[in-house]
């Protein structure tokens, strides 16, 4: 994870904001108001490391993925990929830069075109990029080790999407985004479709990927127990913010976030059998307009007068481990206070 | 476990396909006493929402068809009953919520008039009292400013607040089975946990008994109390909760309990199941999990296990089940 000198940063997210315009009148189109998608997100991934980005739905984490890939322009913020800043490139630019960040989606299915041959669809990244051939192989042959190495059997390569199952159909979006030998991937729900024994499958097929190939993921889901597996850092967000960021075992070892904690504790497993959970009530409001101060504090056990009025911000409760909370858990207190919860 | 309020015994579901007809539920036995709940955990093309539909009365015939089995409910045949006869038993005291609670709502009704209109077909009440009843359900499945939301219509409400809507309407009656398919899968993980939570409450307060279709092995031990393991459209192992998570005697249920990451494990490579579950157009002969068993021998191909008792009330489908079991 950390070369010689320290972790490598290959992305950087600085102030990144997200807000959708919303619009009314047929004529005359007027913005009313902005859903705050993303609303002010800094983040870093170094070279071999995996960050997840858990929350709920709503929360702006796919939105964020969709901005760290450049494939939306941010309102406000700027990502960095590498080297370059990806708001300062030209069309040109930014096309070859793609070749360094690519994405895996939850159901490939939709993003695989049913009418050309698995083959097809994971030489289609050379057509565009020819220069990322490597060296001495055609198309062919680097489609075959592709598909090798993610477990699928080259011959298949003359069939269709639909006569894969959903653990193969990801096995060929990894393999597409694989072609280019991107440095950074960001994987959107890569396994919640997926059947139970073959989310394993596909989840150590991502491991071993990230060794032999040194790749650095932005992992986004909302499966925690997935993301226990597969994380070396974790950024928790909730209506387009990061409400807490630690190594993996900080966060569910000692969440120090209420929002995190209640989280955590809504996971049903055989060992939260019986027992009482930290009451989390209602739905995450709406990013149109979000609470005042924290945004969290409608729904929060712990919200306070001064929740109401002043927005906390991320701040350093441990190491490497922020939480932008007035009342958080800090060090061992936290598994003590935990236990008052329950 | 007491007498059972609804039995199933031997139930065959096949489908007519092109490929000629095609088994679903192959043999599915399991009995659910009154107040209990008996989860139905498998993965896709396991059989469970089909059996489900069939206990329901609601399957697609043709192209389903029951070829064989009994469902009995309060000593009752349901197999072949008349569909006038079926329609009193649904809703009155057999209820199904489904994953997708805006599909099965609908979408220019407002939510309490659909929730009133329960009761005003089953119970023949007025438009007065059917409102002030449908209210007072909004209440009991804790549904914020009932009365300020009663004309709202679906798509007006969240996804967690329509599966409360859902569930107003199927325990308006105070069913005796309540079979939830999914009924959590779309929610999120802080919004799951209250529908899970709710369920229990209405079972405890209703007495209902329950069966649950799940996929989901947390969902499955944080809410049952026993469990049907599916595969293929069969039972592979069946007992209560405690014995089938921590006594598993079946290997298929030992592979998917470690294959699944928890809260507690720490990273590294999870144990996998190789393989993937058969579709039901192609389930291998004998065992139906033996080309994916680390377990599988000869025997297993040859020949289809029967589900037998390894402990009193926990029985496994395998030809190894005692030795899975002493295994520990």
């Amino acid at each position: 994870m950390t070369d010689a000198e320290g972790p490598v940063p290959v992305l950087r997210a600085n102030g990144l904001e997200k807000h959708y315009p919303i619009t009314r009148g047929v004529v005359v189109r007027r913005a009313v108001g902005q859903v705050r998608a993303v609303d002010g997100v800094s983040l870093v991934l170094h070279r071999g490391e995996t960050l997840a980005i858990v929350g709920e739905s709503g929360c702006g984490k796919s939105t964020l993925g969709r901005l760290l890939l450049a494939l939306e322009p941010p309102t406000d913020g700027t990502v960095w990929v590498t080297g370059d800043t990806l708001g300062d490139l030209n069309d040109n630019e930014l096309r070859r830069k793609r070749r360094e960040i690519q994405l895996i989606l939850q159901d490939p299915y939709t993003s695989l075109n049913p009418r050309m041959t698995v083959g097809a669809i994971v030489a289609e990244p050379f057509a565009i990029h020819k220069e990322s051939l490597p060296g001495g192989q055609d198309r062919r042959g680097a489609v075959r080790a592709l598909l090798a190495e993610v477990g699928l059997s080259p011959e298949l390569m003359n069939r269709y999407p639909h006569q894969f199952s959903g653990g193969q159909r990801q096995r060929i979006g990894i393999a597409r985004a694989l072609a280019l030998r991107p440095g950074v991937i960001v994987a959107d729900e890569p396994v919640s479709a997926l059947d139970v024994s073959v989310q394993a499958q596909v989840l150590n097929l991502l491991a071993d990927l990230q060794e032999r190939r040194g790749l650095s993921y932005v992992f986004i889901s909302h499966d925690l127990a997935v993301v226990r597996q597969i994380a070396d850092r974790v950024a928790v967000m909730y209506l387009g913010r990061i409400v807490e960021t630690a190594p993996v075992d900080a966060i569910y070892d000692h969440a120090a976030h209420p929002y995190t904690q209640a989280l955590l504790a809504a996971v049903p497993s055989a060992r939260s059998r019986g027992e009482e959970r930290p009451k989390l009530n209602g739905d995450v409001p709406s990013a149109v307009d979000p609470p005042s101060g924290c945004r969290f504090r409608t729904r929060c056990w712990k919200a306070q007068d001064l929740c109401a009025t002043q927005e906390p911000q991320l701040r350093e409760v441990g190491t490497l481990h922020e939480a932008a909370c007035h009342f958080p858990e800090t060090g061992a207190a936290s598994s003590a206070a935990r236990g008052d919860l329950t | 476990m007491g007498s059972p309020l609804l039995e199933v015994k031997d139930l065959r579901v096949s489908f007519a396909t092109r490929e000629g007809r095609v088994e679903a539920v192959n043999g599915l036995s399991f009995a659910v006493a009154p107040g209990r709940t008996m989860a139905l955990l498998g993965e896709s093309g396991s059989g469970k929402s089909v059996a489900a539909q069939a206990i329901m009365g609601v399957l697609d015939t043709p192209p389903a068809r029951i070829t064989a089995g009994s469902i009995r409910f309060e000593g009752q045949e349901l197999v072949g009953l008349p569909e006038k006869q079926y329609r009193s038993l649904r809703g009155e005291k057999l209820a199904m919520i489904f994953q997708d609670a805006l599909s099965a709502l609908n979408p220019v009704l407002s939510v309490g008039t659909q929730i009133a209109e329960m009761f005003r077909v089953h119970r023949d009440l007025g438009r007065k009292q059917a409102r002030a009843a449908a209210l007072e359900a909004m209440a009991e499945v804790r549904i914020p400013a009932a009365a300020a939301r009663f004309d709202d219509f679906p798509h007006q409400f969240s996804g967690g607040m329509r599966q409360r809507i859902i569930i107003a309407m199927m325990i308006a009656l105070s069913p005796k089975v309540l079979i939830a398919d999914e009924p959590t899968t779309a929610l999120d993980v802080t919004v799951q946990a209250q529908i899970m939570e709710l369920l229990a409450r209405l079972q405890r307060e209703l007495g209902t008994s329950l069966i649950l279709i799940s996929h989901d092995l947390g969902v499955v031990a944080d809410v049952a109390d026993d469990v049907t393991v599916m595969y293929a459209g069969r039972a592979m192992e069946q007992g209560t909760v405690a014995d089938v998570y921590r006594r598993s005697a079946n290997p298929y249920t030992r592979g998917l309990l470690e294959s699944v990451p928890s809260l507690q494990a720490p990273g590294g490579r999870l144990p996998v199941i190789p393989g993937r579950p058969p579709s039901p157009s192609s389930t291998p002969t004998g065992c139906a999990f033996h080309p994916r068993c680390a377990l599988a021998q000869q025997r297993c191909s040859d020949s289809a296990p029967a589900l037998v008792a390894v402990a009193p009330e926990h029985l496994s489908r395998c030809w190894f089940a005692e030795e899975v079991l002493s295994g520990d």
